[in-house]
């Protein structure tokens, strides 16, 4: 399956509807960039809702996103991330670069 | 030439808006304020769906969720500490209501928008009922239990498993919680679907792959097909005979979100249509029948901390409305 790139702020209801669901594939990611399924309905809905990119252009805005996130998490103190309840248990994981399909 | 009045034996009927689509199956009106000819039909296939839903007004993961898609509570729920914050979706949109009076998170949450109960959690034994206006504390839980499933009703819950892999199960008779028969697994982070009286607890951790699933009959914990696609911190809601979860998380070697909806029909688990944001930690509308509940608040990167405030709604309806087309 072909794939568009996008990058579209959720402005929450109407914003991916039923019917976008049935038409098309799509997956967001951070960074609000968002994997579109490569038809007419999804050309639609990103003329709709956002603004095209590059797949390069929307792996290195999702890469900026986790980064941040990353300095977030490294500058907690061990304790901290220890006690933060989306930890993984025992293992202690620091958010994962996101590889855009 | 046949002629519809010839087939059906009357005309075709204008009607100024859609009439309910479960009452009228096989029947073709024309619509005059959108000027198409539509028909009700009875869908043979699934049409299962996420939607946008509206967002949250204040980014979490880990609240404790209740209600059904159209009216549905979030409460607490943790933004780098325990939140008091409570929310109430109509259908459309959020707002913010009375705060709980301890902050909680990661909790059991169950009941409707007007009478719901929020227990244990991160906040320990807490136990707080909402009566649609504002939340009053209540005999606490005999110990404090973080992600415990949560099931039932103001009056008639209940809470099982929680950290540290507990394989307690509290039932909660709208004046006191008693203990029954445990889990087989200890777990916590469960995934739960049904009521008071038949319950599910769907995967959970330790591990964070775990596809267990249990069966609460009313007097014991019975081990059932598992989920296909075993993960930690899913959401859940239905019924012991049409239950469903989603999202969640699994690992190591690092932490892969879950987009994954799964839905139990009293015997196996299926897999249907994707969330659009994989997240895990979420709060759903837990007393929401499995073909219409919803999804909300999250994270999109654990273990950081990139909560959101996405709201998704989840749609498989028995019957739809279709315009017809000379296609």
């Amino acid at each position: 399956m072909a794939n568009l790139y996008c990058v579209a702020v959720n402005r929450g209801k109407g914003f991916i509807t039923s019917q976008d669901r049935n038409n098309f594939d799509l997956r967001g990611y951070p960074g609000d960039v968002l994997v579109v399924e490569d038809n007419a309905h999804g050309v639609a809905w990103i003329n709709r809702e956002g603004t095209t990119k590059t797949k390069a252009e929307a792996q290195a805005i999702t890469d900026a996103k986790v980064d941040e996130y990353k300095a977030a998490w490294d500058a907690l103190t061990e304790a901290e991330k220890t006690n933060a309840p989306s930890n993984a248990g025992a293992n202690i994981l620091q958010p994962q670069k996101v590889t855009l399909p | 030439m046949a002629t519809y009045k010839g087939i059906k034996g009357y005309t075709v009927q204008k009607l100024s808006s859609d009439p309910t689509v479960e009452d009228t199956v096989g029947q073709v009106w024309y619509n005059s304020a959108s000027n198409v000819l539509k028909i009700s039909i009875q869908n043979v296939t699934p049409v299962a769906a996420w939607s946008a839903g509206g967002s949250l007004l204040n980014n979490k993961q880990g609240p404790g969720g209740c209600g059904i898609q159209g009216a549905a509570l979030c409460a607490g729920g943790w933004e780098d500490s325990q939140l008091t914050q409570t929310e109430k979706y109509n259908g459309t949109s959020w707002t913010e209501v009375n705060d709980l009076n301890s902050a909680n998170s990661y909790s059991g949450c169950f009941g409707v928008e007007t009478a719901a109960r929020n227990a244990m959690g991160q906040g320990g034994s807490e136990n707080e009922s909402y009566d649609g206006t504002s939340w009053s504390e209540e005999a606490n839980a005999s110990a404090g239990r973080n992600g415990p499933g949560g099931v039932g009703t103001i009056n008639a819950g209940r809470c099982y498993g929680g950290s540290p892999s507990s394989v307690n199960n509290e039932a909660w008779n709208g004046t006191s919680w008693s203990e029954e028969n445990n889990l087989n697994t200890g777990r916590e982070h469960i995934g739960a679907c049904g009521t008071e009286a038949t319950a599910l607890a769907v995967a959970g951790s330790p591990p964070n792959t775990s596809a267990i699933c249990e069966e609460w009959n009313g007097t014991s914990w019975c081990e059932v097909n598992n989920i296909n696609r075993g993960r930690t911190s899913t959401s859940g809601s239905g019924l012991t005979t049409a239950g469903i979860v989603m999202g969640g998380d699994w690992n190591p070697p690092f932490v892969t979100l879950a987009d994954q909806t799964e839905t139990w029909d009293g015997t196996s688990w299926t897999e249907t249509a994707d969330l659009t944001y994989a997240r895990t930690h979420t709060g759903s509308s837990q007393n929401a029948p499995s073909t219409s509940t919803l999804l909300f608040g999250g994270n999109m990167a654990p273990s950081g901390s990139p909560y959101n405030t996405v709201c998704e709604e989840f749609s498989d309806p028995a019957y739809s409305t279709k315009t017809i087309t000379s296609s």
